[in-house]
């Protein structure tokens, strides 16, 4: 029952990777090229690495926040819409196992799209540096669970295209620039109002624990950053979980 | 609950804001039964389906299914249904092979016989043929089929059709009347809801009939009938009387004269028996009969009389 719903999902962006997978590869890849290996060159180095180096693990969180978190919100939204949640919810499933499934299919999706950018961005030299690889995994993990619990929170609440579109925009976007994927936290400080919201963003510490295992440099606690990130992880799910079993926005 | 009961509702209602779409429902229907649900539209049908299968919250009571109550053990209740709503909810972004598939492992169906299925229900409805396209590029009535195919995918011992044979042409809608007596032979149970009330005369063990949330009738047709107003007897006479012969009248019978005079009407329990005995009145009372007509009460009257409302039907 739960795999054949990971696999509906899973199926959903794997038979049409040029509209599913495709366009985040190659807006990162441009990212690369543009900022990094032009401008970048004039920016110099930042942390002792080279801007490149240091902006890439935040190119690939942002890559991996936003494919978690738009695919179970547009799966869901799209079926919400068109009904075809109905025979999900009339089935033998729980509310646990239909969650898990929306959520998981949006982590793989996150995982996928950031592998195949960081092994396309090695053809690139001096790019990508792995310090600590299993950190670099835990983290996409986290990650991507975070930013999938999240889609599927919005996607069951968006009642319209409009609001998924108003998510992304308002609250997906802001929360990714603000964190940090093109800046150390040291080039803000002193903007105080900005200071303070790169600091409490979660996008940041998302980041600066990618950059840790990528290029080994961390400017917050990795410790609270990481039970931080899992903790609103496992609550998202829960509020999920707890949301389909009383039917929000899914039953009258 | 009864080992003979497939779904008992026990006093379910679902309010939505000031409105009561379902009032206190309160009955069975038994293992095996083909049991219709008839009401007009807005008559809380639906609603009553969804809470079934957990797509609408009951705002009081409850209810089972096969003894599994629909919100405490739901995962249970829900294994032994099969669901063929009135609009299709099909999922656009897949075949309808895949449909079919995907169906088939939402409600348990292991893996290695969900293509054997698929197969089988494809063809029964004459859809193999088009098991590449997609949803939406199916007509309506074989969106209907589809529906249909998807609903008995799980092979469920009950087998809930909204509306299952409108839109479809003559054709259709006679196979898939025809498929539906086949499987209810095989023990399956079936919940169906239709406005075409002669189809719910023709197929039904037993009906319910609903108006504005409420059950206000329920039993076998024939059953109901004669609570129903009864058949119309019409004799045409032979020359036109000013007056009907007392016993007409008022002995029971309350026929009336028609505005030209050479007509004599009346609503009967027993049509025939009636017509016969009102024939011999007329004749005593030296009335001279050219024809006698009968015309038997249908489910449809019924349904007409217990669902009109001030104003008119409906």
């Amino acid at each position: 029952m739960f795999l054949s719903l990971l696999k509906r999902e899973v199926f959903r962006y794997i038979k049409n990777p040029l509209v599913t997978i495709g366009p985040p590869i190659v807006s990162q890849i441009l990212y690369v090229l543009v900022f990094g290996l032009v401008l970048g060159t004039r920016i110099g180095s930042v942390s002792g690495y080279s801007y490149i180096s240091f902006m890439f693990p935040g190119l690939v969180m942002m890559a991996l926040v936003t494919n978690s978190f738009m695919n179970p919100g547009w799966s869901l939204y799209q079926a919400r819409h068109f009904d075809w949640i109905e025979p999900i919810l009339s089935s033998p499933m729980s509310s646990t196992q239909i969650v898990s499934a929306y959520i998981l299919a949006g982590v793989i999706r996150g995982l996928l799209v950031s592998a195949i950018l960081i092994v396309l961005a090695l053809v690139i030299p001096s790019v990508v540096v792995i310090s600590n690889p299993g950190f670099v995994i835990l983290y996409l993990i986290i990650v991507s669970f975070l930013g999938s619990s999240l889609g599927t929170l919005i996607g069951l609440w968006a009642d319209k295209f409009d609001h998924m579109a108003l998510a992304q925009s308002f609250g997906l976007f802001p929360l990714v620039f603000l964190g940090g994927v093109f800046y150390s936290i040291e080039m803000v400080q002193g903007l105080t109002v900005l200071e303070v919201l790169v600091r409490i963003n979660p996008v940041t510490h998302m980041i600066n624990g990618l950059r840790y295992g990528m290029i080994g440099v961390s400017e917050l606690p990795l410790s609270i950053g990481a039970s931080g990130l899992i903790a609103l992880a496992f609550v998202l799910f829960l509020l999920n979980v707890r949301l389909f079993k009383i039917g929000y926005n899914l039953r009258v | 609950m009864s080992q003979n009961i497939a779904v008992r509702f026990y006093e379910i209602s679902k309010e939505f804001g000031d409105t009561l779409a379902v009032d206190g429902a309160d009955f069975s229907i038994f293992r095996g039964e083909f049991f219709g649900l008839l009401g007009p539209n807005g008559a809380g049908k639906t609603t009553l389906i969804k809470m079934l299968i957990g797509l609408a919250n009951p705002t009081k009571g409850t209810a089972e299914v096969f003894g599994h109550d629909i919100a405490k053990d739901y995962r249970e209740a829900h294994r032994s249904v099969g669901f063929a709503p009135a609009e299709a909810n099909l999922d656009r972004e897949f075949s309808i092979y895949d449909n079919l598939i995907f169906h088939a492992g939402y409600n348990g169906v292991p893996a290695r016989e969900r293509g054997e299925r698929a197969e089988k229900q494809l063809k029964t409805f004459d859809l193999w043929d088009k098991r590449d396209d997609k949803p939406y590029e199916l007509s309506t009535g074989m969106r209907k089929k589809l529906l249909f195919a998807r609903a008995m995918i799980s092979e469920p011992l009950l087998v809930i059709l909204d509306e299952p044979t409108a839109g479809l042409d003559l054709e259709t809608k006679e196979n898939i009347q025809k498929y539906i007596s086949k499987i209810t032979d095989q023990g399956v149970t079936i919940l169906f809801t239709t406005h075409q009330i002669d189809e719910a005369e023709r197929l039904c063990d037993r009906v319910a009939i609903m108006k504005q949330g409420r059950i206000v009738e329920i039993g076998k047709p024939e059953k109901l009938l004669e609570k129903g107003q009864g058949d119309l007897v019409r004799i045409r006479l032979e020359e036109k009387i000013t007056g009907l012969p007392e016993k007409l009248s008022n002995n029971g019978y309350r026929a009336e004269l028609s505005g030209d005079g050479e007509e004599v009407r009346a609503v009967v329990a027993n049509g025939p028996k009636s017509a016969a005995r009102m024939m011999e009145v007329l004749h005593e009372a030296g009335i001279e009969t050219q024809s006698v007509q009968v015309e038997k009460s249908t489910l449809e009257d019924l349904f007409r009389e217990l669902t009109s409302t001030e104003g008119g039907l409906y």
